[in-house]
């Protein structure tokens, strides 16, 4: 039980952190995030769900479908609920991106209807036997990609020419933009790449939940809490908390029952933020007038 | 009128919702109850600025309240619903207390996490809230229609609260709190009561509704609160209009009767609510109630008496002794003394980076000192070098705000604030929005605000900057006018003219210490000051004229400012192939705008900026340096996390011709450097990032480089040096366009230098034909 519980808690925690990990990006340069990001994670199990399933495509074909279809996702995201806003001064892209998610989580519905659907997948078919748990390969795979995926990010921006310049934008946007940058086509790349993130996380964990077009939702939320506790803008700080957080809600789930998951997470989330008011991962930013 | 017409509309609602048939009634109600939940928070966002998306969860509370209390204990609806009600707002009080620790995206995230929490509560426990079948056969007041009619008087009496609460001491300390959270502090405002207030009056609006949505539907169940209501809300109170009376309300309605109009479409129902939503924020991103006619306030009547309300029985004073600042080493404030008498204006002038405003910042407690201590007879009050304007707010209460001093109660008598203003010389019309006033105005309002405090002192942090001649004209009298009422005056400026006709003392600060102190006609002569200001002029041989190459650089009609308020005003200039521009000019005139819109941070800009042939006027500013015209900025503003090393890499962002061998070759031209390379660039003196700022601009190969103030807030020693490599970059043809207000280092390296004032370019000529004075005109 133990085990089980530890292997799930670290599966969907990696879900978590992944896609907090974007909101990390986007805030980051931009001060912004896709507070409907779980749409993106709903659009890019329900692509690969389409492609593979209705369409018969090659798995791998179909999730680089998926994908793409995140990243123009995110890009038309920053584009139409974000950047408007921003260059008036207002801070209504949060209310803009929520409604953005609520049109495209009705898209989805339309073409996908509203019953949930089955991603097959080769690795979630037989479970391994553990002690006297069952485990899918998947299940064992979806860390490991996740905390690859975060690591390639942490590479990404230490030793890349796109990464020296994201993090020049990240402490100041102004200079940034007097050497040449153009901070915009950034902002726009990070939301695309917080797009494909969650769209990941929606190809990994297709296969163990159902497909459907609300899907997103919760998770979307739960990685924002992820977000918010990692401090927002330290990517291990997420990815850790992530983790944290994921265990935390397999491990309420296995010995106090699922119906207390999310008032033991939840409220975990109000005490953890009422003793590191900036998060657990985050130092302290001294008040400047 | 407005009473009327909302008792109109109340008498009409109520009708209805005694007389139409019950789904009409129930939908009436249901509006109702929706408009009171948003009104609430139309308190926390409107004028608190918290966003919140656990409202959902406070309308549960209320609504379980009333379920449980009625079903399982036999209570009365009567009874159940205030105590309900009541228990909701002790819910708010409750998770105030972590909640207030954090703001924006972190307070979102707690209201959610308690939205889910009540949710689930209201699944998992079962014996008392039914479990997820949920309570049924709750009563309601008098059945569907009395019950509906209760919710619309009960929302009529939200609004009428929310009215009142807008311009009560309370609204009002809510809303600088929210939009000027500064000058709030510099007022008395304690910003968590304030912000805790407004939560807690959110979470009993829900109550109270939730209660009436449990009477009218006599059934609930947690799927009667998903999240997705909380989220509903808020987007009601902004598709109404955030702030506004009335907003809520409209929102309700609009989304209350839009699943009737679109009954046909079920399944698009919620694609046609994000699309219109989508298109109401991009096009009425004020609200709906905003289209509607905007209520004129009435100025107040009666006249008020200023001078009467600020004089002082006692004068009183300001002794400062021994403080001290210091930031991550640096002592930016360093053991200054000095005292400001009542009844007399005490100026604090000194070059800029001298540690004037921190010195004021200590002083008023918005930094904290090391050391030192402030004695103060009676309270102090200040202004900001940027105007803290409450946007949302009219003049004359901003000016109300100030006379309440952070205190809840209290009438803030219009008159006296109009008074006020008027004692100050503001003359425009006092129910303006404080964002729409011009510059000139904001200064004046808050001076008014910060007298209306009654202060015993009063410190001014550079009043005159941005103000044109006349405008600074008029200030002189009105800095008389509070000092002859006993109020210790402390007037930190950079206008000489100012200072030296005001001023009874003068304070001289530089590199944070002391330099003098004494009547105006001393600081004058005093040579410690005049080398301060001018320098010492290490004497450098001028270069024979260049030959005149083509025009590089040619500004015709340039026009530009900030939030319209026109800072450059039809400014033209040449700069030519191989010649170095210094550009002169007293603090405000315009210098760092023109520096700003020449790099493309400042747009848009009218006029023409042609380089090397093409207008740059619209470009953004990475295309500005694309081009070749690339700024080292005010303050040097390098990367302070990164590599002096990767802070010149990014120098050659825009080559793709780039060697990292040009790293080690600059370093020969910036010796100090070298042992730096891999340290980041925040650990650097100011000097060595000046020298970093300098280096990583020239390795885009600039065609033309503007520097903006280098030698700011350096040492005489490093100044000297970064002015070598300037001569040398000089000499080996460079184009250069210098501001720097150290003249005596500027004019002698310069071929010709052109004076800025009032956004204009006065004077062109050879650099060495100019003398420029800082001290004053009577000083030449």
């Amino acid at each position: 039980m133990l085990l089980s519980a530890l292997v799930s808690g670290l599966g969907l925690g990696s879900m978590y952190g992944l896609i907090a990990l974007g909101f990390t990006l986007t805030f980051a340069v931009s001060g912004t995030v896709n507070f409907a990001q779980g749409s993106s994670l709903m659009l890019g199990a329900v692509t690969a769900q389409m492609a593979a399933v209705g369409g018969g495509w090659p798995m791998p074909l179909a999730i680089a479908a998926a994908l793409a279809v995140c990243a123009c996702w995110g890009l038309i995201v920053e584009r139409v609920a974000i950047r408007p806003f921003v260059l008036r001064g207002s801070n209504v892209w949060l209310m803009a991106s929520v409604a953005l998610g609520i049109v495209v989580d009705n898209l989805a519905m339309a073409v996908f209807g509203k019953e949930p659907r089955a991603l097959p997948s080769a690795w979630a078919d037989e479970p391994w036997a553990v002690g006297d748990a069952g485990i899918f390969p998947l299940q064992l795979a979806i860390p490991v990609v996740g905390v690859a995926l975060a690591a390639a990010v942490q590479f990404g921006l230490g030793h890349t020419g796109l990464g020296l310049r994201l993090r020049a934008a990240v402490q100041n946007a102004d200079a940034a933009r007097l050497m040449g940058i153009d901070v915009t086509r950034l902002v726009a790349i990070t939301y695309a790449a917080a797009s494909v993130l969650a769209g990941v996380a929606g190809v990994l964990v297709a296969p163990l939940f159902n497909v459907a077009s609300d899907m997103g939702t919760l998770f979307g939320i739960k990685a924002f809490a992820v977000a918010i506790l990692g401090g927002l803008t330290r990517p291990w700080g997420v990815v850790a908390a992530g983790l944290l957080y994921g265990l935390v809600e397999a491990g309420a789930t296995t010995w106090l029952g699922s119906g207390s998951t999310q008032i033991v997470t939840f409220s975990a989330v109000i005490v953890a933020l009422a003793v590191a008011p900036e998060g657990l991962f985050s130092r302290r930013r001294a008040a400047r007038v | 009128m407005r009473t009327l017409a909302g008792l109109a509309v109340l008498a009409v609602a109520c009708g209805a919702a005694l007389l139409l048939p019950g789904y009409y009634a129930f939908l009436i109600g249901l509006m109702a109850v929706a408009a009171l939940a948003c009104t609430g928070l139309n308190v926390l966002l409107g004028l608190a600025g918290e966003i919140s998306l656990g409202q959902g969860g406070f309308l549960a509370l209320g609504a379980y309240g009333v379920a449980v209390l009625t079903t399982q204990a036999g209570w009365p609806f009567l009874l159940a619903w205030p105590v309900a009600s009541a228990i909701t707002m002790g819910a708010g009080a409750l998770l105030a207390v972590p909640a207030l620790r954090v703001s924006g995206p972190y307070l979102a995230m707690v209201t959610i996490a308690f939205g889910f929490i009540v949710e689930n509560a209201a699944t998992e426990w079962r014996g008392v809230t039914g479990g997820a079948s949920g309570l049924a056969g709750i009563p309601g007041f008098f059945g569907v229609h009395g019950t509906a009619a209760l919710a619309c008087v009960c929302c009529a009496l939200g609004l009428a609260g929310f009215a009142w609460l807008r311009q009560s001491p309370l609204g009002l300390a809510m809303l600088m709190q929210s939009t000027a959270p500064a000058a709030a502090r510099s007022i008395g405002i304690r910003g968590v009561p304030v912000r805790a207030a407004a939560f807690v009056i959110a979470a009993g609006a829900a109550g109270i509704a939730g209660g009436l949505q449990a009477g009218l539907t006599g059934f609930i169940a947690p799927s009667s609160f998903p999240f997705s209501q909380s989220i509903l809300f808020l987007l009601i109170v902004m598709v109404g209009g955030t702030g506004s009376v009335v907003g809520p309300l409209v929102g309700a309605v609009l989304v209350g009767l839009l699943p009737e109009v679109l009954s046909g479409l079920a399944e698009y129902r919620q694609l046609v609510f994000g699309t219109g939503l989508l298109l109401v924020l991009w096009l009425a991103p004020q609200g709906l109630a905003a289209l509607l006619p905007v209520r004129q306030g009435r100025t107040p009547g009666g006249r008020g008496d200023a001078r009467g309300f600020l004089r002082r029985s006692a004068p009183g004073g300001l002794r400062v002794e021994g403080l001290g600042v210091a930031f991550g080493g640096v002592r930016a404030v360093d053991g200054v003394a000095f005292a400001a008498p009542g009844g007399a204006v005490t100026g604090i002038i000194g070059p800029n980076g001298a540690g004037k405003t921190t010195l004021l910042n200590a002083i008023t407690g918005f930094v904290r000192p090391n050391r030192g201590q402030v004695q103060a007879d009676g309270p102090m009050a200040r202004t900001f070098q940027t105007a803290q304007m409450p946007g949302a707010m009219t003049v004359l209460d901003c000016v109300r705000t100030g006379l309440l001093r952070g205190g809840w109660r209290g009438t803030a008598d219009p008159a006296l604030a109009a008074a006020l203003l008027e004692f100050v010389g503001f003359t425009g019309p006092v129910l303006t929005r404080c964002d729409k006033l011009p510059h000139p105005d904001r200064r004046l309002v808050e001076i008014a605000r910060a007298l209306a405090t009654r202060p015993a002192v009063l410190l001014l942090d550079e009043p005159a900057a941005g103000l044109d001649a006349a405008d600074t004209a008029r200030l002189a009298p009105v800095l008389r006018a509070m000092a002859d009422a006993g109020i210790a005056v402390v007037l930190v400026e950079h206008d000489m003219d100012l200072v030296m006709g005001v001023c009874d003392r003068l304070l001289v600060l530089d590199s944070g210490r002391r330099i003098a102190e004494g009547v105006p006609s001393d600081i004058r002569q005093d040579p410690a000051v005049r080398a301060a200001y001018l320098g010492n002029g290490t004497a450098r041989p001028p270069r024979p004229a260049p030959p005149p190459g083509a025009p590089l650089l040619t500004l015709a009609g340039l026009q530009a400012g900030y939030a319209g308020i026109p800072v450059l005003r039809d400014l033209s200039l040449e700069v030519r192939r191989g010649e170095m521009v210094a550009l002169l000019g007293p603090n405000g005139a315009g210098k760092s705008t023109l520096m700003r819109a020449l790099s493309g941070l400042l747009r848009p800009v009218r006029g023409q900026i042609m380089f090397a042939g093409y207008d740059l006027a619209r470009a953004a500013p990475h295309e500005v340096a694309r081009h070749g015209l690339v700024l080292v900025p005010e303050g040097r503003q390098v990367f302070p996390a990164l590599s002096v090393r990767d802070n010149m890499r990014l120098g050659a962002t825009t080559r793709r011709d780039f060697d990292a061998a040009e790293i080690t070759a600059m370093l020969d031209r910036f010796p100090r450097l070298a042992p730096l390379l891999d340290r980041p660039a925040g650990l650097l003196s100011g000097g060595e990032q000046q020298m970093l700022a300098l280096a990583r601009g020239l390795l885009a190969r600039p065609t033309l480089l503007l520097l903006d103030e280098p030698s700011l807030g350096l040492a005489p020693a490093v100044t000297a040096e970064l002015f070598d490599a300037l001569s040398i970059l000089r000499d080996e043809g460079l184009t250069l366009l210098l501001v720097d207000q150290r003249a005596d280092l500027a004019l002698p390296l310069a071929d010709r230098c052109a004076v800025l004032a009032s956004g204009r370019i006065g004077q062109v000529g050879p650099a060495a034909a100019m003398v420029l004075d800082y001290l004053g005109s009577e000083a030449a």
